[in-house]
């Protein structure tokens, strides 16, 4: 419906407008402490650099590190839980006793409190751990998941896939269940087999659904602090520092605030930018 | 998908129902098994409230002991909580000091969890009998401590009267004017009364830890210089009063440095470690795996190597100024730390991931290590603080209860090296109700308090009565060995060796931006990403980095 | 004819197989907490681990009467709150916050569903990019609104911070939703000569009322875990349940028996809870969106 007046607007104002005033203040405060230089414990309180802040922000290597490992760590975790969510969907929509039993069971690691998760697999993938030790069971070699830095930011993206990837599968499970009957019919009769079927018909119906659980799961893993600061608080050698953790530290370790109010306002408008562009390529109903 | 809405609606509402249904008398039993424990009573009664301490009688079979053991999980009989409060008060009643001067004000604490806080929090119902202060507090964990305490201090304008300090973290909160010097309390009458006090009782350590001063630099930038070491109360005294000094907080027990060993395994393997170079020797002698099973049981060495300032630097300080007596920054405020290299390396070599110390060192922070330790898995622990002696002495906790040894740190070229840490109270400066601020810290730091306290875990006392009632009363358990070396140490080699200005051993306020650079250098070296001297000379460009951002006239 | 059932056969083995492995693998760090809040605290370390060697309720009770301290048996923190207190926190702050949302939500998903107007794509992405922010961007300012106006450490402060988080999903989700009912119903019920706002009660709401179900439950949902603003924004009063997690967190040791209990009994509400609705949640996620 087309409508010329102002009605729709008063409608959305009410939702928009408490998120802008509830953000207007503190985005206004970020862009002042931007251009500032402010130690917290400074009995002078802020004093005032304009972009030499923001220079040193770009210059800043351990800041690049933390953008770098930002991005792995969120579009990793997002394909990895892609890959594992759409087999596990696929495993939970065959004809098999139990069947509901283990749809439940997919809810479970979602709901537990991610600070949990991540002491938990912490004690668990310790190198004298549990998982070790059943690997060894096994025959295989004990890996050391968290102990060095090249193996840790991969670690950490398993566990992350480990408590999410029911998400996705969820979403998928959902979706499949209200696909029309009648294409997949139509294929089956062409003589279509299995995974023809998942390949050509399924997925490009689903296509909008998973696309829009793909990008809440993008926009919360770009988000991730509990499970990574829980387990190795930027990790070994600055190895699982994202950029959330790095504005962590930042504002409430060393309460250097002028950092973190440029780090905030970098990260505000990176996924701004992030959103615009993703969103633009689905296409929205 | 047509779903038949009433029946699942109904559903819902009785899952709900039941779920919250099942809840309630869950915890309904539960709690109805078990007394109330905790009360925070003020009585004006003249016997001594007798609901605070209660030994429950919980599911799991805890026997109580007639006789104080030391272990953190003890159930205090009712009787003899009763008999040290009552002494403790009638030593209070000694003083020249009208403690009721405040009566009925309330003042808001904040606690770190810890055992001084612990004890103290289970006599504060004494506390508030006897002045009539109302003691409201919150307790949290390490981190988080830090991180709240920085955010109400710093915008809490007067929400907080007194928080627990140390004189690591002390320049930060005087430099930002967060806390008050206590010079106009101790030469107020009214206040504080020397003799009861007993200020010779004292380790002069302690008086100088907590002293210090600000000066400012040509470029107007604030500098702390620490106070320097005070032979006695009176040196201390005539510096307060000339205002010289600032005493910043009244210190309850020092956190300095033991190192804890197995003794066993040290005889066993005919091991002595007396130097840090002797660690080295050492490590692969005590790696050992004792069933023959290809895996390694009991590692040589571990140190808490987690990312983050109260890391690694806090182990290495003491390590680094037993090398070098310069402090760690030069002419020009120039790190020369880089070029003291032999400590970084031996403490690098003994934290090898897998090695000699256990492979997920670079994730082990404070639990984990004393953890590891008292299951038996470790067998020198780098020194470190006073108070995780206990948890290795508590035998519901450790099994290495009869085989822990308690010895000074090794030496370096210069002889042993300490790092002061060591808790007490401070007063808010923006808060309204200083002088029972004041109160309460001066009650928390008296003599009868810490010497009944001191067993329980608020190791080591600043006090040399606490020590002697140590030996004399001699708790179950508690190797007077210990005893001995922490007044020693305490007394002859414990110091602040953190950096300071250009030749001294002090604290800088940035001390956290720039001791987390070094915890990352460490990292750094030890996961083998770079060589020792890259990863010193890195950090020293980091630092430079970071003082000139700072304010810092780097040359 | 053989080859065709036995290849039945085998993807049917195949199946259980998986299925049964996956669910290992999900229920594997569930059990665990479980053996360690029921094992003394001795026997959590040992190698090789030891598995319900001696069961003792210990925790629980600690943990649910709020003496959990060590010592003189006096609480580790807080002065010494049982965890249902913990628990009935959560559920107050993060239950308003999403119903709250959700109504905040209606009028702005009804109106960018149904009209097409100048700045209505604006408004979409900006209100999703708020769900891309991390609470840090908002952490610090809000800390000073909320000293400044004494919301600090309430109920109502940490609701209203869970309105602002659950909003951006809730009016996406919302959107599709009404998507869903077809406009047919809604004109016919404007011929019959109700006015547009009656329309929606009667009409919309009504027949969208599952997907409405929905997005308070995963709202619900995502705000029972939150950490970071309720420890921010809160003390003493107001700690919900994963704050209270910290509390295992004492000087000596992480009490690895507590906190697996307080885990445990955080999760299993909203278990039970959710293996009831889940009808609702999964319809939330798909937003009705197939369109054959």
């Amino acid at each position: 419906m087309k409508i010329k007046s102002l009605y729709p607007f008063f409608l959305v104002l009410p939702a928009w407008g408490y998120l802008i005033a509830f953000t207007v203040f503190p985005t206004a405060y970020n862009w002042w402490l931007s251009f500032m230089d402010w130690y917290f414990a400074n009995p002078l309180g802020p004093s005032y650099i304009g972009l030499e802040g923001f220079k040193n922000l770009i210059y800043d290597p351990i800041f690049h590190y933390s953008l770098i490992t930002t991005l792995i760590y969120t579009f990793g975790v997002t394909l990895l839980e892609l890959i594992i969510g759409l087999s596990l969907a696929l495993l939970a929509t065959q004809e098999f006793r139990g069947r509901r039993l283990f749809r439940t069971l997919l809810i479970l690691p979602i709901a537990i409190t991610p600070v949990a998760v991540g002491l938990t697999w912490k004690v668990l993938l310790n190198t004298d751990g549990i998982v070790n030790f059943l690997l060894k069971i096994i025959g295989l070699k004990p890996i050391s998941w968290f102990a060095y830095p090249t193996t840790a930011l991969y670690s950490l993206m398993l566990v992350d896939a480990w408590q999410w990837s029911p998400f996705i599968a969820l979403s998928i499970i959902a979706a499949f269940e209200a696909l029309p009957i009648p294409p997949i019919e139509a294929a089956i009769i062409d003589g279509a087999s299995y995974w023809q079927q998942i390949r050509y018909i399924k997925l490009p119906l689903i296509k909008d659904v998973l696309t829009i659980a793909l990008m809440f799961r993008l926009c919360d893993a770009f988000k991730t602090f509990d499970i990574i600061f829980a387990i190795t608080g930027g990790g070994p050698a600055n190895a699982t520092q994202t950029l959330a953790i790095y504005t962590y530290y930042n504002a409430f370790y060393w309460l250097l605030m002028g950092n973190a109010g440029r780090l905030c306002t970098f990260i505000f408008y990176f996924s701004f930018v992030i959103v615009y562009i993703l969103a633009r390529r689905i296409k929205v109903e | 998908m047509s779903e038949p809405k009433k029946v699942d609606r109904r559903k819902f509402i009785y899952a709900g129902l039941g779920a919250v249904a099942l809840i309630a008398i869950g915890a309904a039993a539960y709690v109805a098994m078990n007394p109330p424990v905790v009360t925070k009573t003020v009585t004006t009664s003249t016997t001594v409230p007798t609901t605070s301490v209660v030994t429950t009688t919980s599911v799991a079979t805890t026997t109580v002991p007639t006789t104080s053991v030391v272990t953190s999980t003890i159930t205090t009989p009712k009787s003899e909580m009763e008999k040290m409060m009552e002494n403790i008060e009638k030593y209070c009643q000694g003083a020249k000091i009208n403690w009721r001067q405040k009566e009925g004000t309330s003042i808001y604490v904040l606690f770190l969890s810890n055992p001084y806080s612990e004890t103290l929090r289970a006599f504060l119902p004494l506390f508030e009998k006897m002045t009539g202060i109302h003691v409201a507090y919150d307790v949290l964990p390490a981190t988080e401590y830090w991180t709240k305490t920085d955010i109400l201090l710093g915008t809490g304008k007067g929400v907080v009267d007194a928080v627990m300090n140390h004189p690591l973290i002390n320049p930060e909160w005087a430099g930002a004017n967060w806390v008050m010097p206590l010079n106009e309390f101790l030469f107020n009458e009214k206040l504080f009364d020397p003799n009861w006090f007993d200020v010779d009782d004292v380790i002069p350590t302690s008086w100088y830890a907590c002293s210090g001063h600000f000066t400012k630099l040509e470029t107007g930038k604030q500098v702390w210089v620490q106070a320097p070491k005070f032979k006695n109360f009176n040196e201390a005294s005539m510096a307060w009063d000339k205002k010289e000094e600032f005493l910043w907080l009244l210190q309850a027990h020092f956190e300095g440095q033991t190192f804890y060993y197995r003794k066993d395994l040290f005889s066993k393997y005919n091991v002595d470690v007396k130097t840090w170079e002797d660690c080295l020797t050492a490590a692969p002698k005590l790696t050992l795996d004792l069933d023959k099973d290809g895996k390694i049981d009991v590692y040589a060495w571990v140190a808490r190597n987690k990312k983050g300032w109260n890391n690694a630097p806090i182990s290495y300080a003491p390590m680094y100024s037993s090398y070098c007596d310069k402090g760690w920054l030069g002419e020009g405020w120039r790190p020369i730390f880089q070029n003291i290299v032999k400590p970084f390396e031996i403490f690098v070599e003994l934290s090898k991931p897998g090695r000699w110390a256990p492979p997920e060192i670079l994730n082990y922070d404070w639990y984990f290590c004393s953890q590891d330790f008292a299951a038996g898995k470790i067998a020198m622990y780098c020194p470190d603080a006073h108070s995780i002696g206990s948890t290795f002495l508590n035998p519901q906790k450790s099994k290495v209860v009869e085989t822990t040894g308690f010895a000074h740190p090794p030496k370096g070229p210069l002889g042993i090296g300490g790092n002061m840490i060591g808790w007490g109270i401070s007063v808010c400066s923006q808060s309204t109700k200083k002088e029972a601020a004041f109160l309460f810290a001066l009650w928390a730091a008296n003599k009868e308090y810490l010497k009944y306290t001191a067993p329980y875990g608020n190791l080591a006392p600043i006090r040399h009565s606490a020590y002697e009632w140590l030996r004399q009363t001699k708790p179950q358990g508690f190797p007077m060995e210990w005893v001995d070396q922490m007044e020693e140490f305490n007394e002859k080699y414990n110091k602040i060796s953190l950096a300071g200005p250009p030749g001294q051993f002090g604290v800088l306020p940035e001390m956290k931006v720039l001791y987390d650079a070094l915890s990352t250098a460490f990292q750094n070296a030890i996961s083998g990403k770079m060589t020792c001297q890259d990863a010193l000379n890195w950090c020293a460009d980091e630092w430079v980095r970071i003082l000139k951002q700072a304010g810092y006239p780097v040359s | 004819m053989y080859s065709l059932v036995l290849r039945k056969l085998i993807s049917k083995a195949v199946t259980y197989i998986l299925a049964i492995l996956v669910s290992l693998a999900i229920l594997f760090p569930i059990v665990w907490l479980l053996n360690i809040s029921l094992l003394p605290p001795q026997e959590i370390f040992t190698y090789p681990p030891k598995f319900l060697t001696e069961i003792s309720l210990e925790n629980y009770v600690k943990v649910l009467s709020g003496g959990m301290g060590e010592k003189y048996q006096i609480a580790a923190t807080g002065g010494g709150t049982p965890f249902q207190v913990n628990l009935l926190n959560s559920l107050i702050c993060a239950g308003s916050g999403s119903i709250l949302a959700i109504l905040l939500a209606i009028p702005a998903a009804y109106s960018l569903s149904r009209f097409r107007f100048p700045l209505a794509n604006f408004f979409r992405y900006q209100i999703l990019s708020f769900r891309l922010t991390p609470p840090i961007v908002v952490l610090v300012p809000l800390y000073l609104i909320y000293q400044a106006t004494n919301l600090y450490d309430t109920h109502i402060g940490l609701v209203l911070v869970y309105i602002l988080a659950n909003l951006p999903l809730a009016v996406w989700l919302l959107i599709g939703f009404f998507k869903e009912v077809p406009i047919e119903l809604e004109e016919a019920a404007l011929i019959d000569g109700c006015t547009r706002i009656s329309a929606v009660f009667r009409v919309v709401l009504p027949v969208a009322s599952t997907g409405l179900i929905s997005v308070a439950i995963l709202s619900l949902l995502f705000t029972w875990n939150d950490f970071i603003f309720a420890f921010i924004l809160t003390g003493n009063n107001v700690r919900t349940a994963p704050v209270a997690l910290l509390g295992c967190i004492s000087y000596e040791q992480i009490m690895w028996g507590q906190l697996a209990a307080q885990v445990l009994l955080t999760l299993i509400p909203i278990f039970i809870f959710v293996f009831f609705v889940q009808k609702y949640i999964i319809r939330g996620l798909t937003l009705g969106a197939i369109k054959g």
